[in-house]
Order: C-alpha cells, then structure tokens, then sequence
C-alpha cells in the first residue's frame, strides 16, 4: 500500500514538472520494461528503441494520468501498443535472438542450448499476438489476471481462455522436437 | 499421464527460460535522451511566451467573433422584412410626405384652435423625386435623417433598426418623427 502510494506520488510528482521525480521513474521501470519488449518477441537490436517510444508516450502522457490504474499497468499497456506497432512493422523472422549462451560454455552445449531457445521464440512469435501478450503477461511477468484483464482492456475470463489456449499452443509446438534433446 | 507431465514440465521450462532472458545493455545516451525529453516537455514557459499564447487565443477569438456577426449580417434566410421591402418603402414614402407637408406648414398662431383649420399647403416641388426630396428633408432634420437611417438598417439588422427607433423616440419625444418611429418600432415589435 505504502509502495503504491509512493509510486503515484512519484507519477503525481513527474506529471507536475519534477525533473527528479521522472528519473527516479526511470531508474525502477526502464530496465522491466526494455525485458518485458525483449518477452514479448522484440529484437535486441530495436529494443532501445522501442524503450525510447515507450517514455515518450509516457512523458507525452504525464499530465493526463489520473491514476485510474496503478502506473506500471499503465505502461505496460503503453509498451504492448508499442509493441504491436513494431510486430506489424517488422517480420517476425527478424525478432528472433542472438546467442545467450555464456562464451564460456563448450559449443556443443551452446549449439543445443541456441536451438531450444530458437524453438521456444519461434513458439511463441507463432503465436497469435494477443494469445502471446496474454501468456507473457500472466506466466512470464507473472502479474495477476486481473492485472492482464486490466493492461489488455478484456475480462478476466477471456484471459483466462487465452492463456489456456496459449499454453495449449506451446506444448503442441515444443513437444515433437524438444524430445530429441530431452 | 506421462506425456502430459512431460508437457508441462518442458512448458514450465520455457516459461524459466523466456524470465530469465536479459536484454543487451542499454544505449549509454538512452536515459539522458529521455530525461531531455522530459525536460523539453516540462519546460516552465516564459512570460513572453505567456502572452504570445493569450494575444493568440485573443486573436483567434476576436476572428470567430467577427465571422459570426459577417454570418448573421449577410444571411437571413426567415427575414420577414426582404419580402415586404417594397410595399413598406412605398408606405414610409407616404408618411414622409406627409411629414414634409406638416413640418412646412408654419407654426399656427396661438388661437388656431379656435380657428377652423387650415388645408395643408399643396406639396412646393413636385418635380423632385421622392428619393431627392427624402434626402433633402433629411439633410434639414436630424430626426428625419435618423428616422431614415433607422428605416434603412431594417433591411440589415432588425434589432439594430429598432434600437435606432427607440434611441429616436427618447430624444424626440414630441416630433413627427416620433409617430413614425412609434409606428415602424410596433410594426418591428409584432
């Protein structure tokens, strides 16, 4: 509660010009949000980017907030449209990522360990966009359902289906392949 | 059984591996590119800017104004005055002329009450038009210039002309050109 009321104290204070107040705003959301692009499907390369759209619509944003929702809600609804532009922009081809592999591991490891991780963004982008935002919303960042229901503008129940579905989705993709590796 | 616990341990996994996935660095110059930004947005404005803005809104305000009178000015499409314009020019023609022969009959001596009355003087120059005639009697009377004046902005603006009738009526209360006033203001009143 005092979290929550420190954060909109923070916005409040952002939203009246204080130049501090942002940068503290900054300093907690930016990184979450530059992750939960990169979850969502966005490429490494584009996620600066995409983070700097994201504030901008935000800063733009500032002084009409009302709090009506609680402000990460808010800006996660504002990097899911952002997002949406991107994917419509971009092939989804081009969203898939760069070797996270430690250098430090032996190549055959790391060549399994790209492929699983190939497989599994492959999954996910084949996924239908809003099946994605609703599964990456509730398992990946793990926010409550009705936090989704909120971000995503829909009711509880249909994100409850979508996430159902979603799952429904990932195991049919990964199963036959991922075998191989098990 | 098996095959479904396989599934979802090999979903649970990919859940663990998308949480864990981390992002390439941040551009250095990202944060300090939004907190510009943010700095640009959240400019405090000068007061010159202040004004500039209120001469504009001002400016802006006066042109919308200016329109709308053009607008009710030009336009009068129930205007019940244009289609009887005529049949009353004629009318207020004759109260003229009537007036003209009342303001140049000389003043009667104090016991003309008793006297049986005298026929008004035939009109002096019937070879003037009434136009010519109207504005020269005009141009000798302040009422009867006002009087005309009024009954030409009946065409434009109707309220305004019954403004100048009443303004007419409080400064000559007792003249000729009062009656007619009187009568234009009622017809204006219906």
């Amino acid at each position: 509660m005092t979290e929550l009321s420190n954060e909109s104290a923070l916005v409040l204070r952002a939203g009246n010009g204080d130049r501090e107040a942002f940068a503290e705003l900054l300093e907690e959301h930016l990184p979450a949000v530059r992750a939960f692009l990169l979850r969502l499907g966005v490429a490494q390369d584009d996620l600066d980017d995409l983070t700097q759209e994201v504030f901008l619509t935000v800063i733009g944003g500032l002084k009409q907030f009302r709090g009506g929702s609680r402000f990460s809600t808010w800006l996660l609804g504002i990097a899911l449209n952002t997002s949406r532009s991107w994917f419509r922009r971009r092939s989804p081809e081009l969203g898939l990522p760069e070797d996270s592999a430690a250098p430090s591991d032996p190549p055959e490891r790391r060549l399994l360990r790209r492929e699983r991780e190939e497989r599994l963004d492959r999954a996910l982008l084949e996924l239908p966009c809003r099946l994605r935002e609703a599964f990456v919303l509730r398992h990946v960042e793990q926010l409550p359902a009705a936090e989704v229901a909120n971000i995503l503008r829909v009711p509880e129940g249909t994100v409850r289906r979508w996430t159902f579905q979603a799952r429904k989705q990932l195991r049919s993709r990964l199963a036959p392949k991922e075998s191989t590796h098990e | 059984m098996n095959d479904q616990s396989d599934e979802s341990r090999r979903l649970r996994r990919a859940v663990l591996r998308l949480r864990a996935k981390e992002p390439v660095p941040e551009r250095p110059s990202l944060r300090a590119e939004l907190l510009l930004a943010y700095a640009r947005e959240f400019r405090p404005q000068s007061s010159l800017a202040r004004a500039r803005r209120a001469a504009l809104v001002l400016a802006a305000a006066a042109l919308v104004i200016a329109a709308c009178l053009l607008g009710a000015r030009d336009w009068h499409p129930a205007d019940p005055v244009a289609p009887r314009g005529a049949a009353d020019l004629a009318r207020l023609e004759l109260r003229i002329d009537l007036l003209q022969a009342r303001l140049l009959v000389p003043p009667r001596p104090p016991t003309a009450a008793f006297q049986p009355a005298q026929p008004a003087q035939p009109e002096p120059a019937e070879e003037w038009s009434s136009q010519v005639r109207l504005l020269a009697l005009a141009d000798r009377d302040p009422a009867l210039f006002r009087l005309v004046s009024a009954r030409t902005f009946e065409t434009i603006d109707r309220q305004a002309a019954a403004g100048r009738y009443r303004q007419l009526l409080n400064d000559y209360a007792g003249g000729p050109a009062a009656d007619v006033a009187r009568d234009r203001l009622a017809f204006l009143n219906q």
